[in-house]
């Protein structure tokens, strides 16, 4: 399986490398719309604005956890960011006849040139952090990162097996993937007060972004098994539901030719 | 009497492409559900960092998130830029200009979906607790700018269909030219509300003649720091630069053309 998975690296780079045009501008002007962004957001929250700046690194960290979680999923297995159209396209059919998991087949047969920009830009921020805040906030970052590679991999897999329950899944999935990104992006954990916190531990992003920022916040021992094993809970579970879904899966031809 | 037929036909066209976004309104609505989540987030992020300043209210927010979302999200369209460049070498041997073709496809599709956008922002600020007659003011000062601000979406997202008859890869310039647009123009938070110098350099640049201006309008009723006449003639200017600039690309870009394949 890992063989597999290295060739499927390998050949996917390549096919991106074969047209260098392609490759470098795609990377190239990711990095420049992700320094842009960081730009305008702290444009928008952080210049001139003295009493914002305590939250500076917290922001910071998010974009971390955010760049390398959504950079190094999609460079890397990008097939299940695509899995609700996969399901839509019929696209499925085939991995299902083949002794691999169709999951595995999915997760290995996208690969996005543009999140290695996304990776890169999080590797950037994360060394800015180690300088800026110190080695227990950033260290504590650096391990959150690879917690949140798994949870954007539960996430990415739970809402795109929704494409085998109804007929919108495929939107609906993306709608889930980019909002969760969204509140991952956004400072969202500060800005809630009061009872509407309570939805911070309700949405995807509570994955992403509640609980990791909790762990590197307090530096716990509880927070960080909290963050482990609800993180672990739902990247099997996701697995489990896409289970479900394949075992009662009626494709369209199937259908047709009965 | 020359140019009637003509004008007719680029009326005819930019109408059936404003038909188009009415076609799969299902489409639309499911497009639309990030929208909210926007309004949300950055409505309440705005109102915990910078509501301290008391120029906007946070109901005054929504709206002005609303709106510049709607802008935001019909202004330069990868698929939109990619469709107006596939029929090029086609075009060449029409009896009709494809600049112009283009151009009132893409007015045409950019007011469909902006009106549509617009419709559907009625309801939602109405269930974020806005009054109605506000809400209904919003709307309606907005529905004045779809016609003028449609013109420059079109114009800009024209010199990217030119690119794209040149260049085999376009798409990826598209990303952050929109993200100095989102930044620069004040989608995310009035650029009033920023601090010194960014504010008065951003205030000059075209994006903010395109998204702020027009938000803050919506929901203030005047201009910021600008008079109507002064808001027209930059947009004059900026009209005028961008037909040269669409004329000569697309000049150039017919020169170097190459056809990459069906």
């Amino acid at each position: 399986m890992l063989s597999l998975f290295w060739k499927a690296i390998k050949h996917n780079w390549s096919a991106q490398a074969s047209n260098p045009v392609n490759l470098w501008s795609g990377l190239i002007t990711m990095i420049v719309n992700n320094v842009l962004f960081l730009y305008g957001m702290w444009l928008m929250l952080f210049a001139g604005k003295s009493q914002n700046q305590l939250i500076f690194p917290f922001y910071l960290t998010l974009t971390v956890l955010a760049y390398i979680g959504w950079g190094t999923l999609n460079f890397f297995v990008g097939g299940l960011k695509e899995l609700g159209d996969i399901i839509d396209d019929g696209k499925l059919e085939p991995m299902l006849g083949t002794p691999r998991h169709p999951l595995f087949l999915v997760a290995i047969s996208r690969s996005s040139v543009t999140a290695l920009g996304d990776f890169l830009q999080g590797l950037f921020t994360l060394g800015f952090l180690y300088w800026y805040t110190g080695y227990g906030w950033a260290l504590r970052a650096t391990f959150s990162s690879v917690i949140v590679i798994i949870a954007f991999a539960a996430i990415f897999i739970a809402a795109g097996t929704l494409a085998f329950f109804m007929n919108r899944g495929a939107s609906l999935s993306i709608f889930i993937i980019e909002s969760t990104l969204s509140f991952t992006m956004y400072p969202v954990t500060k800005i809630l007060e009061g009872n509407s916190r309570m939805i911070l531990y309700l949405i995807p992003a509570a994955l992403t972004a509640t609980l990791p920022m909790a762990w590197i916040e307090s530096a716990n021992w509880s927070d960080f098994l909290i963050m482990i094993s609800v993180t672990t809970l739902c990247f099997i579970l996701s697995i489990l539901f896409f289970n479900f879904g394949v075992k009662n899966y009626k494709a369209s031809n199937y259908i047709s030719a009965k | 009497m020359i140019f009637s037929p003509s004008i007719n036909f680029h009326l005819k066209n930019a109408l059936f492409s404003f038909k188009e976004s009415w076609t799969n309104l299902a489409n639309s609505i499911v497009g639309f559900m990030l929208f909210p989540v926007f309004m949300f987030v950055l409505s309440k992020m705005w109102q915990k960092f910078n509501g301290y300043m008391g120029n906007y209210t946070y109901k005054e927010m929504l709206a002005y998130i609303g709106v510049t979302e709607i802008l935001f999200m019909t202004f330069l369209r990868t698929g939109n830029v990619q469709a107006a460049s596939s029929d090029f070498s086609i075009s060449l041997a029409r009896p009709r200009s494809w600049l112009a073709t283009q151009y009132s496809a893409l007015y045409g599709k950019t007011l469909g979906s902006r009106l549509v956008l617009t419709t559907l922002l009625l309801p939602l600020l109405i269930l974020f607790g806005l009054e109605f007659h506000f809400s209904l003011n919003v709307i309606f000062r907005l529905l004045l700018f779809l016609i003028p601000l449609g013109i420059f979406q079109a114009l800009y997202s024209l010199i990217f269909s030119c690119a794209h008859v040149r260049f085999e890869v376009t798409n990826y310039l598209t990303l952050p030219f929109g993200k100095l647009f989102l930044i620069f123009g004040g989608v995310f938070a009035p650029i009033s509300d920023f601090s010194e110098p960014a504010r008065n350099l951003l205030l000059k640049l075209p994006p903010s003649d395109l998204f702020f201006q027009p938000a803050y309008y919506t929901i203030k009723g005047t201009f910021y720091h600008l008079t109507f006449a002064q808001w027209a003639s930059r947009l004059t200017i900026q009209l005028i630069i961008l037909l040269i600039i669409n004329i000569w690309f697309f000049k150039s870009s017919r020169r170097h053309h190459q056809s990459f394949g069906g």
